[in-house]
């Protein structure tokens, strides 16, 4: 019988080289802006963004190795995407620990600016770390289904997925022309709702999120179930 | 009862028909040669049966339980593949390391001991290794994995001859040592003749011949001595290859041994030994 969660281990421990990584250079550009703030009086530090970015990032470089890696080792698919979401998880919940613990101490010495704060009203510390986490696990997914798409696809449906944000972008401003602005009406209702904006209600983004994030589970399950394994 | 059967597997690539209506059954504990020319579906059929790519139709069955994303029945087979399946970046000895946590049977003292025989440097990064090398990390992870059925595709590509007679010599004391069911895809009949328990022939898909080598070998053999009186001795016999060098002849004929032959030969002052295997595939796959 073998190990269990032997793959999300893999996962986690290669993500965590990585991570190691962006966080000491996300703290020392913390101590670099917090001596420019000392100077210049005032200014803010926002690391969210940049974190976001790299969970994005490991989530589109976390699938291709470690799945090979994994099939050499006679892991099944289905255990190979169960384990991926424990460690992704953990990935998430990791990075939302740092991003906290970032916050707290940079608010000692700099005007911490948190994405979240620019969103909503409430502080709590709960509705934070949830939030944080539920984006983190969902840009992460989104980056494993990216990766996914482009592997499960021929050199021509490369092509088309890669160019599908730009004629989705000329299919909404022609639709929009054409219907008289409501279509980005829509959209902009739709983007305050899903981040429940409209209510400052940060848990309403939250449950989007995760919704969002069962979704991608969705499409990932379904594109790996019978992915095979190429070099 | 069979340890692994293939039944009625077939795999299509659009048009094209890898493997054909393969039926097949594999008694645990012996070693298997799997022979066949480049995409007769040897690699296809492999790659099935370790879930690398699914069948069209047909099932496969270990221990009476499908292999299909089966993690239990995976975990009993080891796969050493031609393909590139691990991490670039990272070190030999971590790729043990990891091995261990998917195999927890792998024996890591054996596996050191192999690399030190192989001189394969464990501080190297698997980017960094020869063909040959890469080939000889494989094996080692294969024969040190303790999975009660081990496959290599390919396993010499790219090996000197001293690393190849290394690897048959290992493999044959692992075998004494710890018998497990062992099978072995490649090219180089000849030198795997001597291993090998049972052949399989495959050829265009289709599965042409499955039978115990030291059967198969006793379907053929090489006569050689002067070139007229060789002639006259394969009149009307089945000539499977023939080689002349100046007055002298060597013939391997696809005919069943026995003493009349014996008799004829040694009449015309002719000399009888066994068919190479290599010669018996050429044949029988061309």
């Amino acid at each position: 019988m073998k190990n269990s969660l032997s793959v999300a281990k893999l996962k986690f421990m290669d993500c965590l080289k990585a991570m190691g990584i962006f966080y000491s250079i996300s703290l020392l550009l913390m101590i670099l802006t917090w001596f420019l703030s000392v100077k210049e009086r005032g200014g803010g530090y926002n690391n969210e963004s940049a974190a976001l970015i790299f969970l994005f990032v490991c989530g589109l470089n976390s699938f291709k190795e470690s799945f090979k890696f994994t099939s050499a080792n006679g892991v099944s698919r289905k255990r190979y995407f169960r384990e991926s979401l424990i460690a992704m998880a953990g990935i998430a919940a990791l990075a939302t620990l740092v991003e906290t613990g970032l916050r707290l101490i940079s608010q000692v010495f700099t005007r911490h600016e948190m994405l979240y704060n620019m969103l909503y009203e409430s502080n709590s510390i709960i509705a934070v770390v949830a939030w944080t986490f539920a984006l983190f696990f969902c840009v992460s997914l989104l980056g494993w289904l990216i990766n996914l798409v482009y592997y499960r696809s021929s050199a021509l449906l490369k092509i088309v997925v890669s160019l599908s944000p730009v004629y989705v972008t000329i299919l909404l401003i022609w639709l929009n022309k054409l219907i008289g602005g409501s279509v980005f009406i829509a959209i902009g209702n739709f983007i305050s709702f899903y981040w429940g904006i409209t209510d400052s209600n940060s848990y309403v983004a939250v449950l989007n999120l995760l919704a969002t994030s069962v979704f991608f589970c969705g499409l990932i399950f379904l594109l790996m179930r019978r992915a095979p394994v190429k070099e | 009862m069979g340890l692994i059967e293939f039944r009625q597997v077939t795999k299509e690539y659009g048009p094209v028909k890898a493997l054909d209506n393969a039926s097949l059954v594999l008694e645990p504990l012996k070693i298997y040669g799997l022979l066949g020319r480049n995409g007769a579906g040897k690699t296809t059929m492999l790659n099935i049966l370790t879930n690398k790519i699914f069948p069209t139709s047909g099932e496969i069955l270990f221990n009476n339980e499908s292999v299909i994303e089966n993690d239990r029945v995976q975990s009993q087979m080891f796969y050493m593949t031609e393909m590139k399946l691990y991490p670039s970046g990272m070190r030999i000895s971590q790729v043990f390391r990891w091995t261990r946590e998917f195999y927890p049977q792998f024996d890591m003292e054996y596996a050191q001991a192999l690399a030190h025989k192989f001189a394969l440097n464990l501080r190297k990064q698997v980017k960094t290794l020869s063909t040959g090398y890469s080939s000889i990390m494989k094996l080692i992870l294969a024969m040190a994995s303790n999975a009660p059925v081990i496959i290599f595709d390919e396993p010499v590509l790219g090996l000197d001859a001293n690393h190849r007679d290394l690897f048959y010599h290992e493999l044959m004391a692992r075998y004494n040592e710890h018998p497990q069911t062992i099978i072995i895809s490649t090219h180089l009949i000849d030198e795997i003749a001597d291993v090998l328990e049972e052949a399989i022939i495959i050829k265009d898909g289709r599965l042409v011949l499955h039978q115990p080598v030291e059967q198969l070998l006793q379907s053929a053999y090489t006569v050689s001595g002067a070139d007229a009186k060789v002639d006259q001795f394969i009149k009307n016999r089945k000539v499977i290859h023939q080689e002349t060098l100046g007055r002298l002849k060597s013939a391997a004929v696809y005919e069943q041994l026995n003493s009349q032959i014996r008799r004829d030969a040694e009449a015309l002052g002719l000399d009888i030994s066994g068919a190479p295997l290599q010669k018996l595939f050429i044949y029988l796959t061309n």
